[in-house]
């Protein structure tokens, strides 16, 4: 051997992976040339230095409160969520009475003619407002169960994935999240604006891809 | 520390206390996080280089490793799962980081080790992590991922999205640059 191939394989040697059959080669080299015996000696001492300063390192102030800080807040936003979730999800259901009422009216004498045209515009549009908080209501219950049940199956293996694998779903999942959310400040702001409907379908439509596409990932493991 | 910990080991009380953060105690939770924060820090420091960003580092590490203890199902220990989790928090940010440069870091040799602050009177610990800290940055992980964290080049490789080649070859580089400035 050479003394090049003799620094390309010292890592190896040093840590327990040169292959059995290079091993003596590789020995009798050191034992006659001083130059690589001296850089074997040299990584053995950053090696031995290397595992003396492998402990822990004191951060210069205490980080819990920063810390404790961030989860409390994260806290205090999901139960903000999670109660206006239910409020959304409520307020939909009292109004598909009064929707239906509307449409009934709608349907059978189409809006009042004797009505003038500003108070039936306004019936109009109230109808649109209600037609589209029904039909996203449902769109979003539709795609909640299927996202759900998505979840559900996977929750159990999602430990089969790798950290990073595991961390880019999040990430994606927290993007996706976020867009459901503002779509439907967006749509709440506006009910009968079919475009902001469409917007929060295609980001439920992206959110149940992503579950599917982890589904899939898991089982091709 | 908190309820009857008198014939516990160390271990059996660090997993009471996961179990007990696992169902949303956020004092048990403070007890893992001072039993276990020099090493999260420790590592966020020697990859990043950085105190300040070390620190934002730790708490971002503790904050996710919260809100998913509830997915931790002690396939692994606590101490490996939670140290996994912290390099993959400071690796997402060196990626987004190295995005937003548009740059690759190429230094080529440590030649600048010596310069900058001026030298303080320093052991030889010191003196090898200063060294460390002024690696290229990609070396810089590889090593620290690899001889002080004991994590192997498939593994490097995974989470680095690299080959365990490119590893191995950024480890060789690291050690022979380190070998180099501590000859001096």
């Amino acid at each position: 051997m050479k003394c090049n191939e003799i620094e390309h394989l010292m890592n190896d040697y040093v840590d327990g992976t040169l292959p059995e059959a290079a091993i003596t080669a590789f020995e009798d080299h050191i034992a006659h040339c001083t130059a690589c015996n001296t850089e074997l000696t040299q990584l053995r001492t950053l090696m031995k230095r290397t595992e003396e300063i492998s402990g822990g390192i004191s951060p210069r102030r205490d980080l819990w409160p920063g810390i404790e800080g961030r989860i409390e807040e994260k806290d205090r936003k999901e139960e903000r969520d999670s109660f206006r979730i239910p409020a959304y999800r409520s307020h939909i259901r009292s109004l598909v009475a009064a929707a239906a009422t509307l449409l009934i009216i709608a349907g059978s004498l189409t809006i009042p003619r004797f009505l003038d045209k500003g108070m039936r515009s306004l019936m109009e549009s109230e109808l649109r407002w209600n037609i589209g908080m029904i039909t996203t209501a449902a769109m979003e219950q539709h795609y909640q169960g299927i996202s759900e049940g998505l979840f559900y199956s996977i929750s159990k293996d999602l430990v089969a994935l790798s950290e990073t694998t595991l961390a880019i779903i999040d990430e994606h999942m927290q993007i996706i999240d976020n867009a459901i959310e503002d779509s439907r400040a967006a749509f709440m702001n506006d009910p009968s604006d079919a475009e902001l409907q469409s917007m929060l379908s295609s980001a439920y439509q992206h959110k149940v891809a992503l579950l599917q596409w982890t589904a899939q990932l898991i089982t091709n493991i | 520390m908190h309820g009857p910990s008198g014939n516990l080991t160390e271990g059996e009380i660090a997993r009471e206390l996961v179990r007990k953060a696992q169902r949303g105690d956020l004092q048990a939770f403070e007890e893992l996080y001072r039993m276990h924060v020099d090493r999260v820090y420790a590592i966020c420091f020697r990859l990043t280089s950085d105190e300040e960003r070390a620190e934002k580092l730790t708490q971002d590490a503790f904050v996710k490793a919260w809100e998913k203890l509830k997915t931790f199902r002690w396939k692994a220990a606590f101490t490996t799962w939670l140290h996994r989790l912290t390099v993959n928090t400071v690796l997402q940010e060196e990626r987004a980081i190295s995005r937003l440069r548009h740059r690759e870091i190429s230094t080529g040799d440590l030649s600048n080790v010596d310069s900058g602050e001026s030298p303080k009177p320093t052991g030889e610990r010191i003196d090898l992590e200063r060294a460390i800290a002024q690696l290229p940055e990609r070396a810089r992980i590889v090593f620290v991922l690899h001889d002080i964290e004991g994590y192997r080049h498939k593994e490097i490789a995974e989470m680095m999205g690299t080959s365990a080649g490119t590893s191995k070859a950024q480890l060789h580089r690291a050690r022979t640059l380190l070998r180099k400035v501590l000859d001096r």
